[in-house]
This record gives C-alpha cells, sequence and structure tokens, in this order.
C-alpha cells in the first residue's frame, strides 16, 4: 500500500544521516545530543479503509521512539487515522498523501497532521460546511454531543470523524485546495505546557 | 458463566458473556472497518439480551482495544442512545479502559457526557 511520494523523505527529516567509517562528521552527528526541532513523517499512498490502522500503528510507533508525551501522539493518531478514513472513503482515485510534523522535539510545541487527495466534488460542500461549523463554534465539547446526536439518526457513516478531530484531539481544522487536490489540515498550536 | 456472542477477525475480536448480574463485553485489537460489519448488530444483540435476563450492569472492557474509529464510536452511540430510553432501573455500563490508551481516556469522556446517567468509566 505504501509508496514512497516522489519528492519526499518517507520519514524523518531530522533524523542523523548514516555514518561512513572515518566520516568524523558523521560519527558527530551520531554521539551528538539526539534532540531535534523537528520531526516530520510524509507518506503517499493508495487510500484503502483495511489498511488505515497499520498506517496510524506505523506512526505511532515511529514517534514513539521520539516523544515521551502518549497523549500528543494519541492526538495525533486520532487525526491521522480519521483523515486517512476520510481520504480513503471520498477519494477519487491516485494517491492521498499524510503530512505529520511535530516540533519541539521531546516536549512538541507545535503538532500538524494533513491529508491531501483528489475529492469527490459531490463531497467539496459538505467538507467545507462542516469545517466552517467546526472551525466558528466556541464549544468543541458541546458541537460534538451535537455531532454525535445526529450520528444516531444517520443510516451511512457517522458524520463524526472531523468532530472527533476537533473535541477529542483538540485540534484546528483547516480546508486548503492544492491544484485537483484538497488538503484537510488538522494544527494544535501551541501544545499546552502541562500537556507536553 | 455463559458466553452470548464471539466475534474474531484478523485484528479485532469481541467475546460477550452473561456472569451474575452483569454481561460483559471485550473488545480487543482494532476497532475500523474490520469490526465495523459486527458491532451494530453485536450490541443490538447485547441490549436485547440485557432486557430478557435483567441484568443491572454491562461492563464493556475495552482496556486492550488499540484504537475505535469514529464509525464504531457511532455504533456505541447509537447503543447507548437506545439504552438510555429503557425505563429507569434497567442496566448501567461501565467502561473499563486502561490509562495508557489515551485515547480511551477523550473518547470515553464525551461519550459519558452523551448519557451522563447511564455511563461509568474507570480506569486501570
Amino acid at each position: 500500500m505504501l509508496n514512497r511520494h516522489p519528492n519526499a523523505p518517507v520519514a524523518d527529516q531530522g533524523a542523523a544521516r548514516t555514518p561512513a567509517v572515518g566520516d568524523e562528521e558523521a560519527e558527530r552527528v551520531v554521539s551528538g545530543p539526539r534532540e531535534v526541532d523537528s520531526r516530520s513523517v510524509e507518506l503517499a499512498c493508495e487510500p484503502d479503509l483495511a489498511q488505515v490502522s497499520s498506517v496510524r500503528e506505523f506512526v505511532e510507533s515511529y514517534y514513539r521512539t521520539i516523544i515521551h508525551d502518549g497523549d500528543v501522539i494519541c492526538r495525533m493518531a486520532v487525526a491521522a487515522h480519521e483523515l486517512l478514513e476520510n481520504a480513503a472513503k471520498y477519494s477519487t482515485g491516485g494517491l492521498s498523501r499524510l503530512q505529520i510534523e511535530i516540533r519541539g522535539g521531546a516536549n512538541p510545541r507545535l503538532l500538524s497532521v494533513s491529508v491531501s487527495n483528489y475529492a469527490d466534488p459531490a463531497r467539496i460542500d459538505e467538507l467545507k460546511l462542516a469545517i466552517a461549523e467546526l472551525g466558528s463554534t466556541a464549544d468543541a465539547a458541546e458541537t460534538y454531543q451535537n455531532y454525535m446526536s445526529r450520528a444516531t439518526l444517520r443510516k451511512d457513516g457517522s458524520g463524526l470523524g472531523l468532530a472527533r478531530i476537533r473535541a477529542e484531539a483538540e485540534m484546528t481544522l483547516v480546508l486548503e485546495f492544492q491544484g485537483d487536490q484538497v488538503c484537510v489540515k488538522a494544527v494544535a498550536t501551541p501544545i499546552p505546557e502541562e500537556e507536553s | 458463566m455463559t458466553q452470548l456472542a464471539s466475534i474474531m477477525e484478523a485484528k479485532f475480536s469481541a467475546t460477550v458473556i452473561h456472569v451474575g448480574d452483569d454481561i460483559i463485553l471485550e473488545m480487543t485489537g482494532n476497532a475500523d472497518v474490520a469490526a465495523k460489519q459486527h458491532l451494530a448488530p453485536l450490541l443490538q444483540s447485547l441490549h436485547e439480551r440485557a432486557k430478557q435476563l435483567g441484568v443491572t450492569r454491562v461492563q464493556v472492557d475495552i482496556r486492550k482495544l488499540a484504537f475505535m474509529n469514529s464509525s464504531c464510536l457511532k455504533d456505541l452511540i447509537s447503543w447507548l442512545d437506545r439504552a438510555r430510553l429503557e425505563p429507569a432501573g434497567s442496566y448501567r455500563i461501565v467502561f473499563l479502559s486502561s490509562a495508557n490508551q489515551h485515547w480511551q481516556k477523550r473518547s470515553l469522556h464525551a461519550l459519558s457526557c452523551f448519557a451522563r446517567d447511564l455511563v461509568t468509566v474507570e480506569a486501570s
């Protein structure tokens, strides 16, 4: 399922480069502090509902090696999973791209998760409305409760994914258009001190 | 102890047992698209059996559940919605969660707000 995006590394833009024997620079990098300011993951994959959990588990396990705050990882995982499922449900084909950025090393100060894909034009207005509603609410938890009540009346789908990101993961949602692709970005910044 | 239902998928499993005054639903693995096809009928059946058996409590053990997607959360919400419409004195619902699974605290908080008089959350 996972393909390496032609213009981006698979993961870990902050990783130390592979050392070579006798390479003083490489030895200095390896023996230096592990702390880095930014850790990013970028993946391009064919959206497939059956494989979303595998992707989520990969990014969770990757960030667990760097970040000790399980709650930040959980928020990232909720956003990544729900956005990837939406892409799998509503993409019209081609690759979907997952981008995750966590800044601040072991004590994260910014968390960003985005998924871009070719979207069904018929879904765009619904997506715009949902993101506008979730962006304008003064009480994300209360709005989430309203979404939950509405979900009980729906026959198809839950309609909960974006509201869950907004309320449970405490992230704001931004809708961007990139050529023929739509990008939904979830951002949490600044992450409160007591959570990092 | 009587087993009422069992579901076994590659990355998701669920068992429902009846013990004394309780029904216990244990879910493990990933509650995602593979679980979705089973969860709504499982919870509908659990609800009916709970009423038939006159149990006072349903325990939902998700301590070994790695994740639940929003589609499966909807099935839980619909079940809570049905259960809270039952007459007073019907069964209560206790979620058994793991403090190590951070998503559980956040999701269960939302669920407990949805059905305040029905749901209790225990973390271990």
